[in-house]
């Protein structure tokens, strides 16, 4: 039995044309289930439990990529099967899962193709997609071996797993990352201050190191956004999870293909 | 020729396009790795390295950078400097501007012009059994000239002085 967890912003006008064809899609293949709508604040990991227990193996995120991301951060390792409709103009997470947007992902959630996908841990929740950190002061400990830090001070750090790598300095091209590698991979991007406005600058390419559980140090508080999810941390403490998503994906996915 | 060990980092970042699978580890011209850095990939080192440097496949020491511990790879291409010593399965290579300050153990070396190597070096895939078994004849060779040597010396002690 499926169900559909459905993004609160679903409710507007500007959705409801899509919502309907969707919505007729599904009664077509025959995949209608319950629908939940969530809340901003709704923590899913206890709706997904009740919903397990009566049966429902399953749970199809209707939204967009922060929907995904909140979902995700608490439920990821639940023993269900996740599908996604990716409701919008735009989706990374859904571009790099091979899904189309609106309706025709439909498509892809009836042929159910599940692939286990790695899932990444960090502090008190998991991440799917990326993590990024702003430039600040930090040391990055990889794997409790060696310890890797700017030479010149500031560094930005951004964790991939499932959404590519964009380099910020000139000519950068993206990095696709694999997420069934049984690896994070983080790309570290020390920057430069320039003497005008202070303007911070990265001139160099990212230094590349793949890996298992690291620990992020800074010597005062920085941002991390993690799945679109904004917080302040002093001390990050990163590593891949033991368990592996079970997600239904797409034929034009960027990863796994032979 | 280009050979397997003779790839840039542009070739190694081109497969990483093509064949995502393996991301390769980057040391960055802009960081400093501190303690012992193993990894199952490649490896290609730009920035400063403060420790051990393990791995069970190719290692790039770029020009610039620098490992001061020592060195294991399958294979290497070192460009830069190491100090301490390099322990190579298959093949080493030392371009113009790499400077070692170790021993070298390796499959097969090979040396541009103009590299500098402070240490022993040993490689391990040439086969040196053939002069050991020589080294009686080479032994009894050395002997003889020796021998003919003094004999020589004696023979000339017993020549008269030309007269002045």
């Amino acid at each position: 039995m499926y169900v559909y967890l459905y993004d609160p912003a679903l409710k507007e006008k500007r959705f409801q044309s899509i919502m309907k064809t969707v919505e007729n899609r599904l009664t077509d293949f025959g995949i209608t289930g319950r629908i939940i709508r969530l809340t901003p604040f709704t923590n899913a990991k206890p709706i997904i439990e009740d919903e397990v227990a009566r049966g429902s193996k399953t749970f199809v995120i209707v939204g967009n990529d922060t929907t995904f991301g909140h979902i995700m951060s608490s439920s990821a390792a639940l023993p269900v099967t996740f599908g996604y409709i990716p409701v919008g103009d735009d989706s990374a997470v859904a571009h790099s899962l091979g899904i189309p947007l609106n309706a025709p992902a439909v498509d892809v959630l009836s042929a159910r193709k599940i692939e286990p996908l790695d899932i990444g841990w960090m502090n008190n929740r998991y991440f799917i997609s990326r993590i990024e950190i702003e430039p600040a002061p930090l040391s990055v400990e990889y794997d409790a071996q060696f310890r890797v830090r700017a030479r010149d001070g500031e560094m930005g750090v951004t964790i991939c797993n499932l959404l590519p790598f964009q380099g910020a300095h000139l000519g950068a091209r993206d990095h696709v990352v694999h997420p069934q590698d049984v690896q994070l991979d983080a790309f570290l991007e020390p920057v430069e201050k320039k003497r005008w406005f202070r303007k911070r600058v990265t001139t160099q390419a990212a230094s590349i190191f793949p890996f298992r559980e690291m620990v992020i140090r800074g010597r005062r508080p920085f941002t991390v956004v993690a799945d679109g999810r904004h917080s302040k941390e002093i001390l990050l403490s990163i590593k891949l999870a033991d368990v592996k998503l079970k997600m239904v994906v797409g034929k034009e996915r960027m990863f796994g293909l032979s | 020729m280009p050979s397997l060990f003779s790839k840039s980092v542009e070739e190694i970042e081109h497969k990483n396009d093509s064949d995502s699978d393996q991301v390769d580890t980057v040391v960055g011209p802009s960081v400093v790795v501190e303690g012992d850095f193993v990894s199952h990939g490649n490896i290609v080192v730009k920035g400063v390295v403060s420790g051990n440097v393990k791995t069970s496949q190719h290692l790039l020491v770029e020009e610039g950078a620098k490992i001061m511990a020592h060195v294991k790879a399958r294979s290497a291409k070192v460009a830069g400097e190491v100090r301490g010593n390099i322990k190579v399965k298959d093949t080493l290579e030392l371009t113009a501007t790499a400077k070692v300050l170790g021993d070298v153990e390796c499959g097969t070396l090979i040396v541009a012009g103009g590299a500098g190597i402070n240490g022993k070096c040993t490689t391990l895939a040439v086969d040196f059994s053939s002069l050991k078994e020589t080294n009686k004849e080479d032994k009894k060779i050395l002997g003889l000239r020796k021998k003919s040597k003094i004999e020589l010396a004696g023979f000339e002690e017993q020549q008269p002085m030309a007269s002045v």
